[in-house]
């Protein structure tokens, strides 16, 4: 009887555990399954749609997108529970989604991903003609995706109260990462970083005092070409407050280059940001490396200077680039007038320099601006390669001639200009070529040559020298040997000058006269031609006065005979 | 011999100031222009000499204007008479000839010098010229090229400065030819000097035979 007790006890305890096996068997199968008692196929005719995708995205599922992001695909229940859409199931919104069909996307990126949410699942019942009711809304669903403001399942209300604060009210929306497509596809980020607005000088503004037009009802839909013609908007936004700066701005080689849209042309962002709107602070050194970081070649020589000495001593008359190139209307350097900008530091200069260049029997300082006005500072205060600098000037207008006058008059291409000037392509401007040139621009164009003394190369006048190195020797310039490069330099819209070299001796030329009208520089320009007829001049009067007296000896015994009678 | 009283002690002064101020500006304008041949003197010393004796020449061509023109004398010494042509031009033709032929075989000199008729026909026309255009032009000149800024008027009213500098030096090459004309015709008096010392004394010897100062 014990034995058969035993037996029994034994078998039972062998049923309870192969059940048990079974069961926790098939709960590795099936997930949470309701009851024990249904089989697969019947528990899946009878789960909720709810249960039944749960079953599965209750665990850390994810996908990884062609971009590399990671998608989770982990679902929690009780966040779409307490979300407005709480008694949805599943498939209201999965709509092709199914107990049978379970369809495979393969998004590129999470941003596409989004996108297409917010489109195919969101928009199915939140039509534009509902979401037409608040234009705002509408206007950020056509540029962001819905769950950028009310999150994936756990769906909220985003209702912003119109009685927040201006710039709370704007940035509910966009301190998120939502962009808006321009039309020629490119991206444009509309989020605004609420702390770079509170870091700026425009800490104290409302967004509208920029964004005029829009308001806590009004939220235009602006079309914009692309990333450029937005940049170009900005600088209007700017413009707004800005007038001057931006008047000044319009007038500069920036500008120029930026409406040209040339890469990496600045315009009001790139230097004072976006939101994070940055006054150029007092700090010399700041404001040297904002332009540094752009003219990196120019940083490097003005290193090489005694202004450069000075801003590193921290000397607070230490000149930095917008000193003298200014900060706005920065123009290129053949039109900057720079020679202004160095006097209005250097204010007592032209006394200084009329201690020993004066024009005797008086001491004018008009006779240190004949200097001033035709010679840059630099060729006597920099080191460098110095130039005759002759610049294409509209004889009418008195305006410069730029590569693009000359292309438009002659129907040459602008890449075409240098080509016609240097005709041989051997680098160096000959005396025929240049005239024939001048020649050819003559028939279209009414132009005359300007001239002045400078340095080859533009960059080296940022290497200024200290007063004692200064050049005083009137010889440098004053002589037909002097080392003087010859510069044709033609301005181009936007850009940099173009600069020919040409050989410098075409100053020396009859041409130079009715050409370069205005430039005239002792000894180095003096036409060569009045050398050669002062010589035959000097050589004709002696010759005359010897040729008369050998006639005259000659014919002495003529009139001693007709003085004695015979 | 009698003695004419040609030349009074301002046109003496003039004359001579005149002389020097060439000749140092001539030499001092070379050393300017050619500083990387010419090597006389520094060239800030050059432009320092020419600058000085500029206006000294400019002064001095005020004695000779206020001299003359207080006198009356320019217009009788100076201006070529216009209003007899013909007659003129035959003078002139005749002194011409003189200079180039009579000269030599003893013809005597058509000119007969009076202090109120100093110059011969060919002399009117050329110190006509050259007091009345070349030296104010020249003195005009430099000083639009002795200050661009303070003359930028005079400058503009020329044509530029490469106008004005060619003005300045074509005189100079003018006055290259003129100053050995000039120097070898002071010779022709009737011995080399007796026009040269008349320019110190005033007065010019009057030969039995008229000659050439």
């Amino acid at each position: 009887m014990k034995k058969t007790l035993y037996f029994s006890f034994l078998l039972l305890s062998l049923l309870l555990l192969t059940t048990g096996l079974l069961a926790a068997t098939s709960k590795r199968v099936i997930g949470s399954l309701p009851s024990q008692d249904l089989s697969l196929k019947e528990w899946k005719q009878k789960a909720s749609f709810n249960e039944y995708c749960m079953s599965c995205h209750k665990i850390d599922l994810s996908k990884t997108l062609k971009s590399g992001e990671k998608l989770n695909l982990k679902v929690n229940l009780n966040e779409i529970k307490q979300s407005v859409h709480g008694n949805f199931q599943c498939i209201v919104c999965h709509s092709d989604f199914s107990k049978t069909k379970h369809p495979l996307y393969r998004f590129k990126n999470k941003r596409e991903y989004a996108a297409n949410l917010s489109k195919q699942i969101c928009q199915k019942c939140h039509t534009d003609a509902t979401l037409r009711r608040n234009q705002v809304h509408y206007t950020i669903s056509k540029t962001a995706s819905c769950i950028e403001c009310h999150g994936y399942h756990g769906v909220k209300p985003a209702k912003i109260g119109k009685n927040l604060p201006e710039n709370q009210y704007c940035l509910t929306c966009h301190s998120k990462s939502i962009t808006k497509k321009l039309e020629n596809g490119e991206v444009l980020s509309v989020k605004v970083d609420g702390s770079h607005l509170l870091s700026s000088v425009h800490k104290d503004l409302k967004c509208t005092d920029c964004h005029k037009g829009y308001s806590k009802t009004e939220h235009p839909i602006k079309k914009i070409a692309s990333l450029k013609e937005y940049r170009k908007q900005a600088i209007e936004i700017c413009k707004q407050c800005h007038t001057k700066e931006v008047d000044q701005f319009n007038k500069s080689i920036h500008a120029k280059a930026f409406y040209q849209e040339k890469e990496k042309a600045p315009d009001c962002i790139r230097c004072h940001d976006y939101h994070k709107v940055a006054r150029i602070l007092p700090n010399n050194e700041l404001k040297f490396n904002l332009c540094a970081s752009c003219h990196g070649e120019e940083a490097k020589a003005y290193k090489d200077s005694i202004h450069f000495k000075a801003l590193s001593e921290s000397k607070p008359n230490a000149p930095n680039c917008s000193n003298c190139h200014k900060a706005h209307d920065v123009l290129p350097v053949s039109m900057a007038k720079l020679n202004d900008s160095c006097l209005s530091c250097h204010k007592d200069s032209k006394k200084a320099h009329n201690k020993w260049l004066y024009n005797p029997p008086f001491t004018l300082e008009s006779f240190v601006d004949v200097h001033f006005k035709s010679a840059s500072c630099s060729v006597c205060h920099a080191k460098g390669e110095k130039a005759v600098m002759l610049s294409l000037v509209d004889k009418a207008k008195k305006t410069g001639i730029t590569v693009e006058d000359l292309s438009k008059a002659l129907n040459w291409s602008v890449e075409e200009v240098k080509n016609k000037i240097d005709l041989n392509k051997d680098g160096l401007v000959q005396e025929k070529e240049f005239w024939q040139f001048l020649n050819t621009v003559k028939q279209k164009v009414k132009v005359e040559l300007k001239g002045r003394l400078d340095l080859v190369n533009s960059n080296d006048a940022h290497k200024i020298l200290s007063k004692k190195e200064a050049i005083k020797d009137c010889t440098v310039c004053h002589s037909s040997e002097a080392k003087f490069a010859g510069v044709l330099e033609i301005n181009k819209e936007g850009d940099k000058t173009l600069k020919t070299l040409v050989d410098r001796k075409i100053l020396n030329s009859v041409y130079a006269i009715p050409n370069v009208r205005d430039f005239y520089v002792l000894g180095l320009s003096r036409i060569s031609v009045l050398d050669i007829l002062f010589v035959l001049a000097v050589v004709c009067g002696i010759g005359f006065g010897l040729g008369h007296l050998s006639l005259r000896i000659i014919t002495t015994p003529i009139r001693r005979k007709r003085r004695e009678g015979k | 011999m009698k003695k004419v009283y040609l030349h009074p002690l301002p046109v003496r002064i003039w004359h001579w100031i005149n002389a020097i101020s060439f000749i140092v500006l001539i030499i001092t304008g070379l050393q300017i222009r050619l500083v990387d041949k010419i090597n006389l003197m520094s060239f800030e010393s050059a432009v320092k000499i020419h600058s000085w004796l500029g206006f000294i020449l400019l002064a001095n061509y005020f004695i000779w204007l206020c001299y003359y023109l207080f006198t009356g004398k320019i217009f009788k010494i100076y201006i070529p008479p216009f209003w007899r042509p013909i007659e003129f031009i035959k003078k002139a033709f005749n002194q011409a000839k003189y200079y180039a032929y009579g000269i030599m075989v003893g013809d005597k000199n058509p000119h007969h010098p009076t202090p109120d008729s100093k110059f011969n026909p060919l002399q009117q026309v050329f110190y006509f010229i050259i007091m009345i255009f070349c030296i104010p032009l020249q003195i005009l000149t430099g000083l639009v090229l002795w200050d661009p800024v303070q003359f930028a008027w005079l400058e503009s009213l020329m044509g530029g400065i490469q106008i004005v500098s060619l003005i300045h030096n074509g005189l100079w090459v003018f006055y290259g030819f003129f100053l050995f004309v000039h120097i070898y015709l002071s010779t022709l008096g009737h011995t080399p000097l007796a026009h040269i010392i008349a320019m110190f004394t005033g007065y010019e010897e009057e030969h039995e035979e008229h000659t050439e100062h």
